[in-house]
């Protein structure tokens, strides 16, 4: 079993409520193989937590979940406070 | 007054529309192409549609020249179509109505071009006909449901051009379809193939088989091979719009519909249309066609059926805004829409 363990800083809990519910709706279909995603805040820190019989599943999971966060963290440095 | 923000991202196509009741502010797209003998991949589409969303989002609303505060709610394409460049797009849009604190809706892809097309022709209550590179349907409303009386069997009508396009190692761009159509006006020779038709059903990839396997063992010069290629798109073309016309045309029959509408990516194409257009004539029926802005996947188009779904009361938790890959047409409550022969009836 493998896991991973991340902890992204936000500026603030608002913001690390936002990135949360911009991904948690989508869980990755597995066919076959066993993997867990977790995601929470604590504060201004979102925290994910991976697990899973492959190594290779877990990286394209977390891959794919740090490039949504990047997607996320630049549409609220651009998007948020506009008028 | 309601304004409404689209967001469509469900293939290799980003766009982002404003609509205010009915009218089109702004409607910007952008398409990722693949080189010459390639299809795009759901990864590199995903990608794209990431690295454009945000500037594409903001020439949206700059166009529309509306403030964030007159803004009532958020679209987006809740399915179908590819996992990955949905996902990128639903994410925009999810953190977007968050920072903004707007409501939120998924919308149906199909649904989305049906409600565009009924805006931009002013269509009352036509027969549809949806092809794209992903779908190949027949529609028709009725009850609160744009039913399904005719579609592929197998792959979209557009997926079998494109791949066509890459067998014979022509352009993506502006799109494949688009630059068959080119080749096809030179073509002078009819090439007969497969023409399959199942009840109202239709079947497109043993055709592209066929195709295929005529455009790989045929030799000659090479003055003769472009022209062969010519003949190729020009008969291929003819066969597939004829089958779509024939389905096209049964509907028409059974629904009693005045109109037919020609939706989807694949409607750009001025022959289909033309071919639709000399069906219609004969039945007594108008063609409602549009231009590549419309017909091609837009965030307008989701904005406007959007629209239709908030003006009727629809709402979404936020929880409940997922993707979905499989979203048939007819799954949709369309209860934007009354049943008017039931209603004069006294049904309901």
């Amino acid at each position: 079993m493998y896991s991973m363990n991340v902890e992204i800083p936000f500026e603030t809990e608002r913001h690390a409520k936002i990135a949360l519910n911009s991904v948690i709706q989508d869980e990755e279909p597995r066919a076959g193989t066993h993997i867990e995603r977790k995601i929470s805040v604590e504060r201004n820190l979102l925290k994910v937590s991976w697990e899973a019989e492959e190594a290779r599943i877990l990286r394209t999971s977390a891959q794919s979940l740090l490039q949504l966060l990047v997607l996320v963290t630049q549409t609220i440095e651009q998007f948020d406070g506009l008028e | 007054m309601v304004i409404i923000v689209g967001f469509e991202g469900s293939a290799n196509k980003f766009g982002v529309g404003v609509i205010k009741d009915g009218e089109i502010l702004s409607n910007p797209r952008d398409t990722y192409i693949s080189p010459p003998g390639t299809g795009f991949r759901p990864p590199d589409a995903a990608r794209h549609h990431r690295n454009v969303a945000l500037r594409i989002l903001k020439e949206a609303l700059t166009e529309a020249k509306v403030k964030v505060s007159e803004i009532d709610a958020i679209c987006y394409t809740k399915g179908p179509g590819m996992g990955a460049p949905l996902v990128s797009t639903a994410v925009v849009a999810r953190a977007i109505a968050q920072l903004w604190k707007k409501p939120l809706l998924g919308v149906n892809h199909c649904v989305g071009h049906i409600e565009m097309g009924r805006l931009v022709t002013k269509a009352d209550n036509p027969t549809i006909l949806y092809v794209s590179g992903g779908n190949t349907q027949v529609v028709a409303y009725s009850k609160q449901c744009y039913r399904i009386f005719g579609e592929t069997l197998d792959i979209a009508i557009g997926s079998c051009l494109d791949r066509f396009a890459r067998v014979i190692k022509i352009s993506n761009d502006p799109s494949p379809g688009y630059n068959i159509e080119q080749f096809a006006k030179k073509g002078k020779k009819f090439i007969m193939l497969p023409y399959v038709i199942k009840g109202m059903d239709m079947s497109f990839s043993g055709i592209l088989s066929h195709v295929t396997k005529l455009a790989k063992t045929k030799m000659g010069s090479e003055e003769e091979m472009a022209q062969f290629k010519n003949d190729l798109c020009y008969s291929l073309q003819e066969t597939l719009f004829a089958m779509l016309v024939e389905v096209t045309e049964r509907a028409l029959a059974h629904t009693g519909s005045t109109e037919v509408l020609i939706v989807g990516g694949v409607g750009c194409n001025i022959r289909l249309q033309k071919m639709m257009e000399a069906m219609c004539e004969e039945r007594g029926a108008r063609l409602c066609a549009m231009d590549d802005r419309y017909c091609i996947d837009n965030g307008a188009m989701i904005a406007q059926a959007g629209l239709c779904a908030f003006n009727a009361g629809v709402r979404d938790k936020l929880s409940d805004c997922s993707i979905t890959q499989r979203f048939r047409t007819d799954e949709v409550d369309v209860i934007w829409r009354i049943d008017y022969k039931r209603i004069k009836a006294g049904v309901i």
